[in-house]
């Protein structure tokens, strides 16, 4: 696959996300300059606004189940900027997108808190999920936060 | 308190700065603390740069009680607590309990 070709998976990731999130009655939008957010997302009702990140990796099987592995940069995970940043995690497994799983900026920090202090400035980190038996594993624990998409944007009734 | 020093990350927005306190520092501290809920961010908004400019070394030791969620007292038992700008590592402000 070539290296072109991953900006239409990241396109297609993103437009994925933006469905997902109408779907549950939030308003989206693509910044027109980027500088790093892929989507913003806006509650109409009463102007709760939300940066999203859209992060998307092939799954790789393992004998329970299969991995997949996204790169994230240390300096957008401890930046901290306002308002909040979420991450979306988009799984490609058999021809379909076959998980969403989101966190916040601040819970993906604490996850990932000893190594973020171990690498240098401006790297990048590699995050590891695990899928097994429909439970989404972090670092071999089992990730006991809310990581879906409907419990992070409740769906607004319209 | 036997950890590494607390690392408070210092983002300057447009607007504003967000104080944060670094995750390990954070895990560091419910370990240490378990009754006490450390905030994630204090955001603090200015009307221009030289607002800000002029806050500096004066906000950084009135944010600590609510980022950390602690007393005066509690927090000066914590020791050194560095504030860094998470763009380059500088160190802006080092707040010591004297």
């Amino acid at each position: 696959m070539s290296k072109m070709f991953n900006n239409y998976i990241g396109k297609a990731g993103q437009l994925y996300v933006m469905s997902e999130l109408l779907m549950l009655g939030w308003n989206v939008a693509i910044p027109e300059v980027d500088r790093g957010d892929d989507i913003f997302v806006v509650k109409d009702s009463d102007g709760d606004l939300r940066r999203v990140q859209v992060k998307t990796a092939s799954a790789r099987e393992t004998k329970q189940g299969y991995i997949a592995q996204f790169l994230l940069p240390r300096l957008q995970l401890v930046s901290q900027p306002t308002p909040e940043l979420y991450y979306t995690m988009l799984i490609r497994r058999h021809d379909r997108w076959s998980e969403l799983i989101v966190l916040t900026r601040s819970d993906l920090a604490d996850l990932l808190a000893e190594q973020l202090r171990q690498v240098g400035l401006s790297k990048a980190i590699t995050l590891t999920l695990s899928l097994m038996n429909n439970s989404v594993f972090c670092l071999k624990t089992p990730l006991e936060i809310p990581h879906r998409l409907k419990d992070l944007f409740v769906r607004v009734h319209h | 308190m036997n950890t590494s020093r607390i690392i408070v990350y210092v983002n300057r927005q447009l607007d504003g700065v967000t104080f944060g306190l670094d995750p390990l520092s954070r895990k560091q501290l419910h370990a240490a603390y378990p009754k006490k809920s450390p905030g994630g961010s204090v955001y603090v908004g200015y009307d221009s740069k030289a607002d800000f400019e002029s806050y500096h070394n004066r906000v950084e030791p009135a944010i600590l009680p609510i980022l950390l969620g602690m007393s005066e007292q509690e927090i000066v038992q914590l020791g050194e607590i560095d504030f860094i700008d998470p763009k380059t590592n500088e160190l802006l402000f080092r707040y010591i309990n004297e």
